[in-house]
């Protein structure tokens, strides 16, 4: 073939090129240590290198969750393992003041020790960490309660009662995709010792079968609407539903509180429990309109008292009805009641105690009488080894599930932190593998490469020097 | 025997063939470096001799030629390796001009990197994540806002980059590379058509113009780089060269283009000053239109895809939560609704309380039966089954199931219930009746029951005796886990006790869906039949008592349309178009009840695209103006008939506004001049620049028998701006004619007194058509105004242009009502109209345009409207909202209004209404799995995966044009090579050229050096 002058040096031009480019090209890559700069270089591994950056991101973020949670329950595991030891020195107390030998000022010397350890259990309930409160739900800041969410009523300088003002509210975590963990628990769990029962005050139903509407005294015998427990809300319907259908519904909402009819003194009573220690939330829920408004059924069954529909009751849950039955034996109820029964002059201050002790008239286990007979406050001393033993160990029972529940939360923490640290580290390796450069690959390259363009630019220069002018 | 003067003509002939071959070679190496040059080549041919064969005296020893001659001189080319250079470099250009372009994309994306969109989403996803823990700490607070700022100018920003790269407006790089290369085609064509002149002159002459040549084969290789270029060749006049089909420039004539605005808003080319259309099929200009009209709007889309299901998702959750302050309802991102940015979204109405349970009330039983088969009374079996609390005592042993409300047409829509042997026509409407499934617990087992009820017949002897007949009752019934579970019931009654026992009604009582008792309903009580969607002709079936909403969904979804169907935060039914379906959705429609109860549809309503929009209210946004395109481009080929046309108030054909709604009350006085006879009065108002509104509504009829006064009570007054009012009255009851009474000055004023006798009226109203109109029908209509009328053989029949007119005349003469509105038409006759705040329509007009649906009156924020679409139709078109995305004003200035805490649902509308709490993080953990959900691309991939794509889809689109372009080059490079070894220059083989030409000059010579001679020793020979 004949070849035209200016397509030699046109080919050694665009051959030196090319290898120039190559060259660039195996330079840049060396230098950055990256298989590509850009997506069309490697099209199917960009993407894959976005899809990995954006996991190796999102993993090291749930091990910060993960991190974070661990601290929070860690610090509460220390607060309830601070609450153990006060019950444990309570229990011990308990166990010396039930000692028939003591004298009473022995009593009231201990049943002051007892106060004590009651403040102490306060301040490890309000508990923070991280400038939150531990046991208070969602209600973390201090502007919602004022103070902390574990409040005391006192009389003459002694805690009466303890009120919880935080929620029930667990305050989750994600730790992967898809798994959330909580990372608290609220402290109407956490405190509340045995379980919570409520018996409904009002005494006018006498067929637990029929509608609540033949009951004499309903206010309002129209009328439905819901009660919320435990969050879960409740339809009733006073014109046809009966106390039983009621307790049913209860029964089937699928919440950790146990409903029953119960006869007392040949009234029907609806009988709520909690099946899993907790300070129940009982609230009247009002779906009608400002002029629609009627009492809520919980109010006309006198098992909450008050501010029937208002959805932020202020003293909720402390809300119960004084004609309802109580029996809510929290951790500071129980070291409460040791101290009102070590120390009956204390005892006679607190209207609770009072109540426990007088005369039950009708028979259901709860004194009604306002001032108690004598002869039934000097029992007191003798509940100390019975009741009040068995009640402090119920509270230390759950105080101590609650830790196991925090250990097992933080296994779980662990186990998720470690697999996610796994799926960290090779997505890392497969991100390296994906994007970086072998470098003994690119550097023969390299190699070769510069080999051709010597080649190439000796060749070149002699094909130049070759011409016929040089031998005319 | 030739003379020794014939020696030197040889001679001299040869002497001037090689001298001419010497220039030529000279002109060869002079032209090595030259790129369009041709090799020349003499071609010499001997002269033909003296006395050819056959001539007289011819003899062999005469057959000698004459010398040589220099025929041609002739460019060496080769005309097929020069089509496939043109074609080669064609597709050169087209794949070089891509691979710059798409590479520009990628230098936009910006992958991998840790500045690019992907990077800033997942440091946005991250902090959100933070918030969920921390959701009380203002720090992190701030982080969220600043992150979701950083995506957001992110996305705007790229918005922006593709926007200037190819987007929809004019000065765009590649609007600008069209422009150059149009110019360039241009003064191309011009040059051809000159050197074709020059080139005809030269031949005409005789001469072969091989420079001439040289430049235009050198213009024609250039161009075809820019565009697919054919060239039919020949020298003279016929020279052709077309592009893409086009001529460029044929001999002499040159053809000139223009870029030009085409309908679509894009940058065509046009044959000068026609509306020829030139449409590049390759080269340069082909790849600048693919990547300008497919390969970058792909990305805008996408980018747009991306942003508006960002927003839509997160603000439809981050509305549903709640605020550090308590607040609610906020957007985060500001909402595209409000922007006008055509992106069609649908959300129902309807609260559907478990998406997840069949769409019908139903019944569920909560005692399990161990035994189905067994009696259920009287048998230790049933008792001793029964679970749990309910009592095993007091079942009654019989009763009656009443099936209260049927309504067949809800339930079915095959038509063909006709019971065999029956009496009832289930389809006949009949729905006032009940159906009723007696039983009876000592033989009845529970499955008897299931039975009699799915029967769909039941027969109630003695229970209903007046009507014993058979019936459906509508229901379904089944038995799951042992227990009764009845669907599809709208409201029934147990005259036994069985239900209550079994768990399913309250106490002994009825079950009953009215409102009241609505919430008795445990799945709701949409009650909703058979029937089908159609959403863009893809239909999907549904039966509302099999069918859950989250079935319907999935349906839905799994067509694949482009057209997304979810159940949005706060349980509603959604439909949104996305960037599959160009953001739009045409056509909805439902032959049964569905989407009528989920609130999407008005009843027996279909959408189809156009319809009016106006702001749903439901993102707070109400009230706004709004663009309208009709579908169709013909009022008569739908049944158009007669109505009265309102744009913001203003009735269009006759350019005034909506007189008074009220009519005065005329009462017969105190002896007056006042004509005996019937009279009737209408108000008019009158603004301050003197423009009177339509009339009301006539007043009653006032009946004189003597002249006298008539008092005129109740006068309405006119809206903010009435400067005074004028009032009319009739000559004599209904007639047509009313006549000027007087004038009230103020807008206060209630009351007049007409004295005016008949004789002393004015001038009549200006509007007497309405009560042509009015009298014709007999009823007076209760919106004054001019009908139009679109039927043919009526005079006032209208046609679109008309439409467009009055629009545009009302604008004009109602500068503050409607101030803004604009009406046109497009090149294909549609009705646009912008600038609408309401529109209200008493005929079908804007049905039959597919602007709105039938009769149907739209105001600015107007909760009817609602039902309709909560979307918009508007411009600028929708590729823009990735442009102003931003986040809204109410997070930028507040930041405790980012809702990071869920919300408590008290009154059962799927709407919380009260925080959970400030240490509550549900909403931020529900935002943060956005990232995790499957919502792009039909809910089919994540919107990191769907970014992912985005960018993967331009590096293997780049790495294409890349490969491509290099291949071409190779290819180009070796058939350049083969051309040049016919065409160009080899200095070697010229320096040979160069000696041989010298060496036949100088023989040359020397032969007339010879012949000389001799001639000398026989001109000596007569000398001697």
């Amino acid at each position: 073939m004949r070849i035209a002058t200016d397509s030699i040096y046109a080919n050694v031009l665009r051959n030196l090129q090319k290898n120039q480019t190559e060259l660039d090209r195996l330079n840049q890559q060396i230098s950055s240590g990256r298989l590509f700069r850009f997506p069309h270089e490697e099209p199917v591994k960009a993407a894959q290198s976005m899809q990995l950056r954006t996991d190796i991101l999102r993993l090291k973020k749930f091990n910060d969750n993960i991190g974070e949670a661990k601290g929070v329950l860690e610090a509460s595991d220390a607060a309830l393992s601070n609450a153990v030891d006060l019950l444990q020195r309570a229990r011990e107390i308990a166990i010396q003041g039930a000692t028939g030998t003591l004298t009473e000022s022995d009593r009231s010397h201990l049943a002051l020790e007892v106060e004590q350890v009651l403040e102490e259990m306060v301040s490890a309930a309000n508990s923070e960490f991280e400038g939150k409160f531990i046991f208070s739900g969602s209600e973390t800041l201090n502007e919602t309660f004022n103070e902390s969410p574990f409040v005391v009523d006192r009389v003459g300088g002694h805690i009466v009662k303890v009120k919880y003002k935080g929620d029930r509210q667990d305050r989750l975590r994600q730790i992967a995709e898809g798994k959330f963990i909580s990372a608290s628990v609220p402290g109407n769990k956490v405190f509340a010792g045995a379980n919570q029962s409520v018996t409904m005050g009002f005494t006018g139903v006498t067929d637990e079968e029929l509608a609540l509407s033949s009951a004499a005294g309903i206010p309002s015998k129209s009328r439905s609407g819901y009660l919320r427990l435990d969050g879960t809300l409740i339809y009733y319907d006073v014109s046809r539903d009966s106390l039983r259908a009621i307790a049913d519904r209860v029964n089937q909402a699928g919440i950790e509180v146990q409903a029953s009819v119960v006869t007392l003194n040949s009234t029907k009573r609806l009988k709520l429990e909690t099946t899993n220690p907790h300070q129940m939330e009982l609230l009247d829920i009002d779906t009608g309109t400002a002029t629609t408004r009627v009492d809520g059924l919980l109010d006309d069954l006198q098992i909450v008292e008050g501010t029937a529909y208002s959805t932020a009751d202020p003293n909720q849950p402390d809300n119960i009805d004084p004609t309802a039955i109580e029996s809510n034996v929290s951790v500071f109820q129980s070291l409460i009641n040791l101290r009102d029964d070590l120390d009956i002059r204390i005892g006679l201050t607190n209207p609770d105690f009072v109540k426990r002790y007088g005369a039950d008239t009708n028979g259901d286990g709860v004194g009604d009488l306002a001032v108690p007979p004598l002869s039934a406050i000097m029992k007191a001393p003798l509940k100390i080894g019975g009741s009040s033993l068995s009640n402090l160990d119920a509270a230390l029972d759950n105080i101590l599930s609650s830790r196991a529940v925090f250990g097992a939360r933080v296994n779980r923490l662990d186990a998720a932190e470690g697999r996610n640290t796994d799926f960290e580290n090779n997505s890392t390796q497969l991100l390296q593998r994906v994007e970086d450069l072998d470098f003994a690959k690119a550097l023969t390259e390299f190699q070769q490469q510069q080999n051709v363009q010597k080649a190439a630019l000796a060749t070149g220069a002699r094909i130049f020097s070759l011409t016929l002018l040089d031998f005319l | 025997m030739p003379g020794g003067i014939f020696g030197l003509e040889i001679a001299r002939s040869g002497i001037f063939a090689n001298q001419q071959a010497l220039d030529v070679t000279g002109q060869n190496i002079a032209n090595v470096n030259n790129e369009d040059y041709h090799k020349q080549r003499v071609v010499m041919e001997a002269t033909s001799p003296l006395f050819p064969l056959g001539f007289p005296g011819a003899t062999v020893s005469r057959q000698i030629g004459t010398g040589v001659d220099v025929k041609m001189i002739e460019r060496m080319r080769d005309l097929f390796l020069e089509r496939r250079i043109r074609e080669e470099n064609e597709d050169l250009g087209q794949w070089a001009k891509a691979f710059d372009y798409l590479h520009q994309v990628e230098l936009i994306y910006n992958e991998p990197s840790d500045n690019s969109l992907r990077a800033r989403a997942d440091e946005f996803w991250k902090t959100l994540q933070d918030l969920s823990n921390h959701p009380e700490d203002m720090a992190v607070r701030a982080a969220v806002r600043e992150n979701a700022l950083g995506l957001t100018e992110i996305i705007s920003q790229q918005a922006e980059e593709f926007g200037r790269l190819g987007g929809k407006t004019l000065n765009t790089a590649v609007n600008r590379d069209i422009k150059i290369i149009v110019d360039d085609l241009n003064g191309a064509a011009q040059e051809i058509a000159q050197l074709n002149r020059q080139i005809q002159v030269q031949i005409a002459a005789g001469h072969k113009p091989n420079d001439l040549l040289d430049q235009r084969d050198g213009i024609i290789k250039r161009l075809s780089k820019q565009i697919n270029l054919q060239v039919t060749e020949s020298d003279g006049d016929d020279f052709l060269a077309t592009v893409s089909g086009l001529t460029l420039a044929q001999g002499i004539y040159a053809t000139q283009y223009e870029t030009r605005l085409k309908s679509d808003a894009t940058l065509g080319i046009y044959v000068k000053g026609t509306t020829t259309e030139l449409m590049p099929n390759g080269g340069e200009l082909k790849a600048l239109f693919d990547f300008r009209d497919t390969q970058l709007p792909a990305h805008i889309r996408g980018l747009s895809d991306f942003a508006v299901t960002l927003v839509d998702k997160f603000n439809d959750i981050h509305r549903n939560g709640f605020g550090l302050d308590g607040s609610t309802n906020v957007n985060f991102f500001d909402p595209f609704l409000t922007q006008s940015e055509g992106i069609h979204k649908i959300t129902g109405k309807t609260f559907v309380k478990n998406p997840e349970l069949a769409l019908n009330g139903g019944l569920y039983g909560t005692v399990r039966v161990q035994d189905i088969r067994g009696l259920l009374n009287g048998s230790a079996n049933f008792n001793g089954a029964l679970d749990g609390n309910s009592t095993t005592t007091g079942l009654q042993t019989s009763g009656t199931l009443t099936f209260n409300d049927i309504n067949d047409d809800d339930l079915d829509s095959d038509g063909a219930q006709v019971l065999t042997g029956g009496t009832v026509d289930l389809d006949s409407g009949d729905t006032s009746t009940a159906a009723y499934v007696a039983y009876d617990l000592t033989t009845d087992t529970l499955e008897d029951i299931v039975n009699n009820i799915n029967r769909n017949v039941s027969i109630a002897s003695g229970v209903n005796p007046a009507a014993p007949t058979l019936r459906r009752t509508g229901a379904e019934a089944k038995i799951v886990d042992g227990k009764l579970v009845i669907n599809g019931v709208y409201s029934m009654k147990d005259s036994g006790n069985l239900l209550n026992k079994l768990g399913m009604t309250p106490e002994k009582e009825n079950f009953e869906n009215t409102t009241a008792n609505a919430q008795n309903y445990p799945t709701g009580q949409l009650r909703v039949g058979k029937g089908q969607i159609s959403i863009d002709q893809y239909k999907v079936f549904y039966d509302g008592n099999a069918d859950s909403l989250q079935d319907i969904v999935r349906r839905i979804n799994d067509l694949r349309i482009g057209v997304t169907a979810e159940i949005n935060a706060q349980n509603r039914f959604t439909l949104r178009a996305t960037a599959g379906n160009d953001f739009k959705i045409q056509e909805l429609s439902d032959t049964g009840n569905l989407l009528e109860r989920l609130g999407v549809l008005s009843a027996s309503s279909t959408f189809e695209s156009g319809f009016l929009v106006l702001d749903s209210g439901t993102d707070g946004s109400a009230g706004g103006t709004h663009y309208l395109d009709s579908q169709r481009n013909n009022i008569n080929r739908g049944p158009a008939g007669q109505g009265f046309l309102f744009v913001n108030g203003v009735d269009i054909f006759s350019q005034r506004r909506v007189g008074p709604a009220t009519a005065p009350t005329p009462t017969a006085g105190a002896a007056g001049l006042v004509d005996v006879g019937t009279h009737t009065y209408v108000v008019t108002y009158v603004d301050s620049n003197g423009v009177e509104s339509l009339p009301g509504p006539p007043s009653a009829v006032v009946t004189l028998s003597t002249a006298s006064q008539v008092s005129l009570s109740g006068i309405p007054t006119g809206p903010t701006g009435t400067a005074s009012r004028k009032i009319y009255r009739t000559l004599e009851g209904n007639s047509p004619a009313f006549r000027l009474v007087g004038t009230i000055a103020d807008n206060t004023t209630t009351s007049f007194t007409d004295n005016v006798p008949n004789a002393g009226l004015g001038a009549q109203a200006t509007a007497p058509t309405l009560y042509d109109a009015r009298s014709s029908t007999g009823t007076p209509p209760t919106l004054p105004g001019l009908l139009y009328n679109s039927v043919q053989n009526l005079v006032s029949n209208i046609t679109l242009e008309n439409v467009r007119d009055a629009i545009n005349a009302s604008a004009a003469a109602n500068a503050t009502l409607m101030s803004g509105v604009s009406a046109s038409l497009t090149e294909d006759n549609r009705l646009i109209v912008n600038g609408v705040s309401s529109w209200r329509d008493t005929g079908d007009l804007t049905q039959v345009l597919r602007i709105a649906p039938r009769s149907q009156v739209y105001t600015s924020g107007d909760a009817a409207s609602e039902v309709y679409i909560t979307g918009v139709y508007g411009r600028p078109p929708v590729d823009n909202f990735a442009f102003s995305i931003d986040v809204s004003d109410s997070v930028k200035n507040d930041l405790r209004k980012i809702a990071a805490a869920g919300g408590l649902d008290q009154d059962l509308d799927g709407v919380g209404n009260q925080s959970l709490g400030p240490g509550n993080g549900d909403t931020m953990l529900k935002l943060a799995d956005i990232k995790d959900a499957r919502i792009m691309d039909n809910n089919s991939s994540t919107m990191d995966q769907f970014f992912g794509g985005l960018v993967s889809t331009v590096g293997i689109d780049t790495r294409l044009a890349d490969t491509n372009q290099q291949t071409q080059l190779d290819v180009l490079n070796s058939v350049e090579l083969l051309n040049k070894s016919i065409s160009g220059v080899s200095l070697d083989e010229e320096m040979v050229n160069l000696m041989k030409y010298q060496r036949g000059f100088q023989a040359s010579a020397r032969f007339l050096n010879v012949t000389d001679q001799m001639i000398d020793v026989l001109l000596g020979m007569g000398a001697s």
